[in-house]
């Protein structure tokens, strides 16, 4: 009787352990997902496409906010992860590619973007 | 503007220079203050105001005389439109060093007038233009002078005065207006009775030098120049130059018109309330060469002006209104086998997850899109990409998702959102997106 309790106590405890080990897991998959995007934009900046045209010039890049939710579901067997931002399309424009450069970005498109990530072996899988 | 200015250099010169010149000839007072314009007061709009003056520095005189002070009273109330009623009690004391004692002499005198202004250059006149009509009296006595506002005269005595006013304004600038008056006039009266020079006593007739000095018709004129220094909505400020004279006694008796030259300054507020003062210089015929002036009055302004706007920044433009925000479902981690299109098994937690969404929101139209990574070749990646989003399409119609709701479609290698050139870039770049359509 005494082992049949110790075996629940543990299996229950052994659970607890997985399932706050999948929160935490999420949470640094979260900041590391959102230190992907922020690396995404600085790329896209560095890349932009100038369109060049009589009156000036004109570029667009991608870029997230930083702010976000994480959200865990985990009442399934297998866990299920969201992470929700912002996509901006953003635009420069200028006289010449320097001046486009240096001017203020004007954000032209929004997309609210809801990531879905799934739990497997251990590690949250995209 | 040029021709202004010339006009202003040149009185301010005139008058030092005149003064430069001129020999005192010890003659008379000019009891003056400030010349008038061709300014009414509102109808029954009133004024107040009080101006005192004094010697600065008095000479020892003949006469033992060391002081003179003048103080003026004035009221005046708008009657009618361009028609004001004014009054004046000039009132003079007189110090003098008698015989083994301080002697002092008190007169007065009342001026009641009516100016009534003909032209108004705020109006679209070419200059402002006004005439005044007085009944003046002066309770002097035979042995002293009787001040008259304007003239010195002699005696008890009783006069009519009638001056016109003419101002123009030479320069408008941002702190107000330089303005130019000129006044004209004379005092009518008799002679007085039982008063003759001869009959004074020597040190009077030394002071007005000699018994042949008459005392009729003066003729008495002024100019002024008002200059502003600033203005704000509380208040202003300006400079004043007013050079004046008349022809009383000294005229006939040296020959030399009395003059003189107030330098000073006013300050006014919006409420009505002004204080000015000044030196007032004798340029010629006079005994004492420097006098101050100091006046404080009230005249209650017509309408208070409203008090302008702050200047403030005018507000940058609103921003664009933002446009409609889209929605996406990006699907991480839905595996296919290789080459094929058969979603893998553990990849459904994904899709169910995405079939409850859009079944939640039953209004909306989604475009499944497919993409991969730039292994093989674009072709293959794009037949790829349209085949993944065809699967994922028949995921959804089967759990309950409308076909008609759907549009799948493949963008093959073409959308990255990561670099391929990397194994993490090109996980990133394998996806599909769920593209929400209002």
């Amino acid at each position: 009787m005494r082992f049949l309790v110790a075996l629940c106590c543990a299996v229950l405890w052994s659970t607890a352990a997985v399932a706050g080990d999948v929160a935490s897991q999420f949470e640094s998959f979260c900041v590391e997902w959102m230190g992907k995007l922020a690396a995404r934009q600085e790329d896209n900046i560095a890349h932009i496409k100038w369109d060049t045209k009589p009156d000036g010039v004109k570029g667009e890049y991608v870029g997230y906010t930083t702010e976000h939710t994480c959200t865990l579901k985990n009442e399934t067997q297998v866990p299920i992860g969201k992470i929700i931002y912002r996509e901006i399309v953003f635009q420069k424009s200028g006289g010449t590619i320097p001046e486009a450069e240096k001017s203020p970005a004007q954000a032209i498109e929004t997309t609210e973007v809801t990531e879905i990530f799934r739990y497997a072996s251990g590690k949250w899988v995209y | 503007m040029k021709r202004a200015w010339v006009v202003v250099i040149a009185l301010l010169l005139g008058s030092w220079g005149h003064r430069a010149f001129a020999s005192p000839t010890e003659t008379g007072e000019t009891g003056l203050v400030t010349i008038p314009t061709t300014d009414v007061l509102a109808p029954w709009k009133p004024s107040i105001g009080i101006t005192l003056d004094g010697m600065i520095n008095p000479p020892q005189t003949p006469t033992g005389e060391i002081q003179v002070n003048h103080t003026h009273f004035s009221l005046g109330i708008g009657l009618l439109p361009n028609l004001e009623f004014t009054s004046e009690l000039p009132y003079v004391e007189f110090e003098r060093n008698v015989p083994l004692q301080r002697h002092t002499d008190d007169i007065g005198g009342l001026r009641l007038g009516l100016k009534y202004r003909l032209l108004n250059e705020e109006r679209g006149a070419p200059l402002g233009a006004a005439l005044l009509g007085a009944f003046v009296a002066g309770t002097g006595r035979d042995d002293l002078p009787a001040v008259l506002d304007r003239t010195t005269v002699f005696g008890s005595r009783e006069a009519y005065e009638v001056m016109a006013i003419v101002d123009k304004v030479l320069l408008k600038t941002s702190q107000g207006d330089a303005t130019f008056t000129l006044n004209a006039g004379g005092l009518f009266f008799d002679k007085p009775s039982g008063f003759s020079v001869q009959n004074q006593s020597a040190a009077f007739q030394r002071r007005f030098r000699g018994p042949n000095a008459t005392f009729d018709v003066p003729f008495e004129f002024a100019a002024g120049l008002k200059l502003p220094l600033f203005q704000t909505y509380y208040a202003h400020g300006e400079f004043l130059n007013e050079f004046r004279g008349n022809t009383a006694i000294v005229q006939q008796v040296q020959g030399a018109l009395p003059t003189r030259d107030f330098v000073g300054f006013r300050f006014a507020n919006v409420y009505g309330f002004a204080v000015q003062g000044g030196a007032d210089f004798g340029l010629s015929g006079y005994l004492d060469p420097y006098r101050f002036i100091a006046s404080i009055s009230y005249a209650m302004p017509a309408v208070v002006p409203p008090r302008p706007p702050r200047v403030v920044r005018a507000p940058p433009p609103p921003p664009p209104p933002p446009a409609p925000v889209k929605k996406k479902i990006v699907l991480r981690g839905v595996h296919f086998d290789f080459d094929k299109a058969a979603i893998r098994s553990d990849s459904v937690p994904i899709l169910r997850e995405a079939a409850n969404a859009l079944k939640e929101n039953q209004t909306v139209t989604v475009i499944v899109e497919g993409h991969t990574d730039s292994k093989g070749t674009e072709e293959y990646n794009q037949r790829l990409s349209v085949r993944r989003a065809d699967a994922v399409k028949g995921y959804l119609v089967k759990h309950g998702v409308a076909a008609s709701r759907l549009t799948a479609r493949g963008k093959g290698e073409s959308q990255p959102v990561a670099s391929n050139d990397t194994e993490e870039g090109q996980a990133e770049n394998r996806r599909v997106e769920l593209l929400v359509q209002p």
